[in-house]
């Protein structure tokens, strides 16, 4: 009750001040219509949305888009927020992993029938579509895919006179290289262990290599592949600042200036090398293999937050995910398009020696939940490893530990 | 009757006046405050968050989190740091008041220059100190290993302790010229001439501080004791940054618990439970003050 009456007041509030607004900007276009849109990435990412956005606009003169930036770790904190003070955005881009929240929350909107009348959905791949899905029915569409695949120095692995990795690889000849090619001046290997779900990211396809999963991670098979992680980090192969870097910040500060000489590293990071250091010698490789050969996949997804300019926003929605636009965007962003058909149109993605690698990599990638309470089953990881790398537990507690969280979240 | 109109006139005046302070009160401050306690007995989480028809469910929340084991460990954690934290800036900034309160030609810019820390945005403090504690290229291993009190580089932020001594490191370094500030004004206001008698009665500097200085300053040492306390109590974006209140939740403090589960974690109850500790934890310090102001003007007019 007191709710809605606080609700209705905010509500009269804003709408005064739209009026206000509106009343001041004298006659803007009367039918025109504003959307806006958030999206979570950095200059590199952002800078060809906004041009697409901008052709968007030119094609459409009834519709106009302020777009608005959001670092990655605030979106949910805002969107939540969001929800709660009824000041969405019409659009926003999310995690793929997060799209099942939003719908769960009823923040993103359900815009099946839109789907299936655009007739398009067919055409991507399986993994980021079923990303978009709740209770059977479409919550978002996939916008771009990433996934992680190790990245190498080859510099450093001529210098120390070791072979370059093959797919064929396993885990006992990641495990003798990682340990080989550390030195005074470089470790063996980078990768994110930060209490987000940026370490999750990078830790769960270990965890699905070993052939364990969520469900199962007080598993011989889930204690193996934390022990590995455990081993590199208190033998001194990766630094022990990964316990608080993102996954930007230690491709920056140590496998862009040759202080790692393997990282588990993403697609769009290639961008960032480019951007970086153009003339890096490096080369990818795909995950080694355990029991599983298997990645994870990472991304967004486009969903709708408001009904208001429902046809706007979907107008808007078509155009981003246009089978020319998406790969447009995906090249210059340093992502993987959704779409199948766009990715089998790209030169960059099928040709390009590294990039190429992420594609073949993304074949065996997996989603992580979906599950609405993802986000708790994910801080129940990155505890188990953190509590492990900081010696507060051994291996087996932990993930005994995380184990007993998650049957509590998904009984 | 003319007298009444006055006094009704009088009493408009006033609320014209109380009025604007007590609407931005109520709804900057109680109403938010109002709603976090509300929906603490509720069981609101991202499956109702956006329905509205969570249930009630009394205190079970508080119940779930005081048997949780993080809950404490986050309360230990924030106590642990409050009270080193205090321990060493306001003895630091006190030395610096007083040094500063002494007549020679700089005082007054090099002052003014020590606030600019207290006056750098957390976050940007926050960042700085992690980089410096980094351990492959911080330069606080560099400065320890040149001068050989460390044989082999520290993982500052990678262990529990260490970690946490950092975070105390970084915000001693950012209390102090709150400390010394505050200190410094009180200093201005005490009278010249009875340290001029108490120097003719042969009392000599550290007679003078403890039996003159000290006391007088009473009030003022109060005050900043628990100002400083609740600012410490607090804290949230340092440790957000330099830590995330990791490795595991070796750093966490109830601030940092409570926005993790209701913004990584969408369980808005948790964290507004935890939030509501935090706030009775911080009402009994603010009585504790006021208790103690009050007593001390009685005793003042006695």
């Amino acid at each position: 009750m007191k709710k809605q009456v606080w609700k209705k007041m905010l509500t009269t509030g804003a709408a005064c001040m739209v009026m206000t607004g509106v009343l001041a900007f004298g006659a803007a276009a009367d039918d025109q219509v504003t959307i806006e849109l958030w999206h979570h990435m950095s200059p590199d990412q952002g800078r060809p949305l906004i041009e697409m956005v901008d052709e968007f606009m030119q094609l459409h003169p009834d519709i106009k888009v302020e777009t608005q930036s959001v670092a990655f770790s605030e979106l949910k904190k805002q969107i939540s927020i969001g929800v709660a003070a009824d000041q969405l955005p019409d659009v926003s881009l999310c995690d793929t992993v997060d799209n099942a929240s939003f719908a769960a929350m009823g923040a993103a909107k359900d815009i099946t029938e839109e789907v299936n009348a655009w007739g398009e959905i067919d055409n991507y791949f399986d993994g980021p579509r079923t990303s978009a899905i709740y209770e059977d029915k479409y919550y978002g569409v996939p916008y771009y895919s990433n996934c992680l695949a190790i990245m190498y120095n080859k510099d450093i692995f001529d210098e120390m006179g070791v072979e370059y990795p093959t797919s064929e690889w396993t885990w006992d000849e990641f495990k003798d290289i990682v340990e080989k090619t550390t030195t005074e001046d470089h470790y063996g290997l980078t990768m994110c262990l930060v209490k987000s779900e940026e370490g999750t990211f990078n830790e769960i396809p270990f965890i699905w290599q070993s052939g364990a999963d969520y469900d199962s991670l007080d598993s011989e098979e889930a204690i193996s592949a934390l022990n590995m992680i455990n081993d590199f980090y208190q033998n001194g192969y990766m630094s022990k600042e990964l316990v608080s870097m993102t996954q930007a910040d230690m491709c920056a500060s140590l496998f862009i200036p040759g202080k790692s000489a393997m990282m588990v590293g993403g697609t769009w990071l290639t961008a960032n090398i480019r951007n970086e250091r153009p003339d890096m010698n490096y080369g990818v490789v795909t995950f080694p293999n355990n029991q599983n050969n298997a990645s994870v996949i990472g991304g967004a997804n486009l969903i709708m937050l408001k009904d208001e300019h429902k046809e706007a926003s979907w107008e808007l929605m078509k155009f981003l995910s246009d089978k020319d636009n998406s790969r447009k965007f995906c090249e210059a962003a340093g992502n993987i398009s959704s779409r199948q058909d766009a990715v089998a149109d790209s030169e960059l993605w099928n040709d390009d020696p590294n990039v190429s690698v992420y594609l073949k990599q993304l074949q065996v990638a997996r989603a992580r939940g979906p599950h609405p309470r993802w986000p708790e089953i994910s801080s129940a990881i990155q505890f188990a490893v953190q509590d492990t790398l900081s010696g507060a537990e051994t291996p087996e507690n932990a993930l005994k530990n995380a184990a007993e969280e998650v049957a509590k979240i998904i009984e | 009757m003319k007298k009444g109109g006055y006094f009704q006139k009088k009493k408009l005046t006033f609320f014209a006046f109380v009025l604007p302070g007590a609407v931005f009160m109520a709804v900057m401050i109680i109403y938010p405050i109002i709603y976090n306690i509300v929906m603490s007995f509720k069981d609101v989480n991202i499956m109702n968050f956006a329905t509205g028809d969570s249930k009630f469910i009394g205190l079970s929340m508080y119940k779930d989190i005081l048997h949780d084991k993080v809950t404490w460990i986050a309360i230990k954690n924030t106590l642990l740091f409050t009270v080193w934290c205090l321990l060493f800036q306001f003895p630091i900034g006190f030395a610096m008041a007083l040094f500063f309160s002494k007549r020679f030609k700089l005082a007054p810019t090099l002052r003014g220059i020590n606030v600019i820390a207290w006056m750098i945005p957390m976050v940007a403090v926050a960042g700085v100190f992690k980089y410096m504690f980094n351990s492959d290229v911080g330069i606080v291993n560099r400065i320890l290993m040149g001068l050989h009190l460390i044989s082999s580089p520290v993982e500052w932020l990678a262990h529990g302790n260490t970690a946490l001594a950092a975070i105390v490191v970084a915000n001693i370094w950012k209390g102090v010229p709150f400390n010394m500030i505050l200190l410094a004004t009180a200093l201005t206001t005490l009278p010249a001439d009875i340290y001029e008698s108490a120097s003719i009665d042969g009392a000599n500097k550290f007679q003078q501080f403890f039996l003159l200085t000290v006391p007088l300053l009473k009030p003022a040492i109060i005050s900043v004791l628990t100002l400083g306390f609740i600012y410490t109590f607090k804290v949230f974006d340092l440790v957000y940054v330099m830590t995330g209140g990791g490795p595991g939740s070796a750093t966490e403090m109830l601030s940092t618990l409570a926005y993790r589960y209701s913004f990584a974690e969408y369980n808005f109850s948790q964290g507004a439970a935890i939030a509501n500790v935090l706030f009775v934890l911080l009402m009994i310090v603010g009585f504790f003050y006021i208790h103690i102001t009050l007593k001390e003007d009685k005793e003042d007019v006695g």
